[in-house]
């Protein structure tokens, strides 16, 4: 029979079912928690359903601002088409567009090659064009084809990839990086914190002195070291930075523990002659759940915000994959022509980590005992 | 009091010891070099400049070197700045630092208290969800993106600051660096104070001061020391980034401060370079959390027992 048992009878289930089941209830945090795994399912099926590949480049669409209207424009036609041409050597006499159809007369010096139809297809504006007829011996023609509609609903970036399907992959990357980090330090700092407050003495002196050296290391110094020695490895790299970013979960978790051994139920579990690794696992860790969910939602955001931070210094996701947070330094480079640059990245970032910390804010509500 | 005191410096010895020679390896052992430039170097060229640096020595050698050096307060020259030394680079940039942190510390410092004890006293009130919400976004938005959110708004659409640059240190100059530095600081101060003090302000000590009919800002005040814990812990820390640079804010603001010879060192295998970093931030934070802890046996009397 445990204590959680006693406290309640009526309810069944350990704490955290308990806790998950009062979130339930929580209009605010249900909202944090539906906004992150609508982020995050956007980030993993919206590539897949955006029309625009987030490597594509589109020249003619550099930096074009967001807009629900389709490109090209209409008045962009006839200059795009005739430069097309032009590199073939062949002449635009006139153009026409009906709705999504276009028929160009064309004419050039000698017959004309098909293959100048090619220059036409590279350019982002048309696609399947063809030569519906030609007259004087090939040397003019109609011109048939499509014009390729496009949307940028959040604009396009320097190189004239479409913004939003940029985010969308950079979020796969900032939510995998968050993710994998924050486990790595929560099981090393919670394990960390909790030996050295509850075993204490000497051991906890030596465990915390080198918590202090490693905080005393520069943050960057590390990572950078870290970046330089385990190259382009995604996943091992951000191991390596959950393993360094667990100092703070340390210090945390063993000041609880320190708290909370001293505590009368401690005391009585030990009356009652439960062991020592029992009393640390059932009665001191899941006291502090809530004081670790709160700080894991603060490490995610550390952790999103390193890896922007080292793609910034071109050390982290190389290009053309990106992040977050390497959107967010190009948005920063352009803020005078193209502000939707910065702030369309931005307010998926910011939201996201927004919501992580209402969650965590809301979870260590319903872990709250005294809130029961 | 002060066998706290120097039993807490002396610590700080094996600290910052252990400090420099775990960095001095881990150093030596990353691939690459300081003189690995894009063109490669004559294996003469290359043999002398080694022997310049005494890089030619063991490493064991090397290490003493550095540290008879450092005993004298000398940071060695640096590899990538070739006319000058770490110190000279120190001394110039560190100033620039220094002043945008320091304000920005004293701005987070008074501005996240006061807004975290006021926020508690007066819990459940508009004012109490409003720092509450600003502080768990200032928390969560780092300077990376407040930044140039700031530069966009008050330089580029405003313009009523310049977006970047010293300016001989005018005053508009140093606004938003400033501020961008300060703004994740204050909302993680109020969040920890104000959390401290809900809870200070339960104590029993409180209504005994209340039911004796002291003044209410005496009782906040009490509560406020029992409450300083959180923040007390977390200035340390604070302090030493705060000081020593942020490379993003220096970035974005064109402030030619110590922060980016973190990011430089490391990359061009500057070895005296990214030593002296090391060292000086290891020192800014023993020195911090040795007055964090000072301030702390001030605020709690039984921890000098402890």
């Amino acid at each position: 029979m445990t204590d959680a048992t006693l406290a309640a009878p009526a309810r069944r289930g350990g704490l955290g079912w308990r806790a998950l089941g009062r979130l339930r209830r929580d209009p605010v945090g249900l909202a944090a928690l539906g906004l992150l795994l609508a982020v995050a399912a956007l980030c993993l099926v919206g590539p897949w359903l955006s029309p625009h590949p987030y490597d594509r480049v589109y020249r003619s669409y550099v930096l074009v601002p967001p807009s629900l209207q389709p490109y090209p424009q209409e008045a962009t036609l006839e200059d795009a088409l005739r430069s097309a041409l032009a590199r073939g050597r062949v002449e635009l006499k006139s153009l026409s567009v009906y709705g999504d159809r276009f028929r160009a007369e064309i004419a050039g010096a000698e017959p004309i090659d098909p293959r100048v139809l090619r220059y036409v297809e590279r350019a982002d504006e048309f696609r399947n064009a063809r030569l519906a007829e030609t007259r004087d011996g090939g040397r003019s023609a109609s011109l048939e084809g499509e014009v390729n509609r496009v949307r940028f609903l959040m604009g396009t970036d320097a190189n004239g990839r479409d913004l939003l399907a940029r985010i969308l992959a950079g979020g796969r990357v900032s939510l995998a990086v968050g993710l994998l980090a924050t486990l790595t330090s929560l099981v090393i700092g919670v394990a960390w914190g909790a030996v050295a407050g509850f075993v204490g003495g000497r051991t906890d002196d030596v465990m915390m002195r080198i918590v202090d050296v490693l905080y005393a290391l520069p943050f960057v110094f590390l990572v950078i070291l870290l970046v330089v020695t385990f190259g382009r490895n995604f996943a091992l790299l951000f191991l390596a930075i959950g393993a360094i970013e667990w100092l703070d979960m340390a210090r945390i978790v063993r000041g609880e523990t320190l708290r909370l051994k001293r505590r009368e139920f401690v005391q009585a579990a030990r009356a009652l002659g439960v062991s020592e690794s029992r009393i640390l696992l059932r009665h001191i860790l899941p006291n502090m759940v809530g004081t670790v969910v709160v700080f894991a939602t603060l490490t995610a955001p550390k952790v999103i915000l390193l890896e922007s931070f080292l793609s910034f210094l071109g050390l982290g996701v190389q290009a053309p994959l990106t992040s977050w947070g390497a959107l967010i330094a190009q948005g920063a480079g352009s803020l005078q022509g193209a502000p939707h640059l910065l702030l369309f990245p931005a307010a998926f970032f910011v939201a996201t980590l927004a919501a992580l910390n209402v969650l965590g804010d809301r979870l260590r509500d319903a872990f709250d005992p005294k809130g029961r | 009091m002060i066998a706290f005191v120097l039993r807490r410096l002396l610590w700080a010895i094996p600290t910052l010891f252990a400090v420099v020679t775990l960095s001095f390896v881990l150093m030596r052992f990353t691939p690459g070099g300081p003189f690995n430039a894009d063109q490669a170097l004559a294996p003469a060229v290359l043999e002398n400049l080694k022997r310049a640096y005494r890089l030619d020595q063991p490493l064991i050698v090397q290490y003493g070197d550095y540290l008879a050096r450092l005993l004298q307060g000398d940071l060695g020259p640096s590899y990538s700045y070739r006319d000058f030394t770490v110190t000279e680079l120190f001394a110039r940039a560190l100033p620039y630092s220094l002043q945008i942190g320091g304000a920005a510390l004293v701005l987070a410092l008074t501005v996240g208290v006061g807004l975290g004890a006021l926020a508690a006293k007066r819990q459940g009130s508009a004012l109490d969800a409003a720092v509450t919400t600003l502080a768990g976004l200032g928390v969560t938005v780092p300077s990376f993106v407040i930044a140039p959110l700031l530069s966009l708004v008050f330089a580029v659409w405003l313009g009523w600051l310049p977006a970047a640059g010293w300016g001989q240190g005018a005053f508009a100059y140093k606004i938003l660096p400033v501020v961008a530095l300060a703004l994740p600081q204050i909302a993680a101060f109020a969040r920890l104070t104000r959390a401290a003090t809900i809870e200070a302000l339960k104590a029993d000590h409180i209504r005994t001061a209340r039911a004796y009919g002291l003044p209410e800002w005496r009782v906040t005040a009490q509560a406020l020391r029992a409450a300083g814990g959180p923040a007390l812990s977390y200035l340390g820390p604070a302090a030493a980034a705060l000081l020593t640079g942020s490379v993003v804010v220096e970035t974005i603001f064109g402030i030619p401060g110590v922060g980016r010879y973190f990011v430089l060192g490391a990359l061009n295998r500057d070895y005296a370079l990214v030593m002296g970093t090391v060292v000086l931030v290891a020192v800014f934070i023993v020195a911090f959390n040795v007055v964090v802890d000072l301030a702390y046996a001030l605020l709690d009397p039984r921890i000098r027992h402890d």
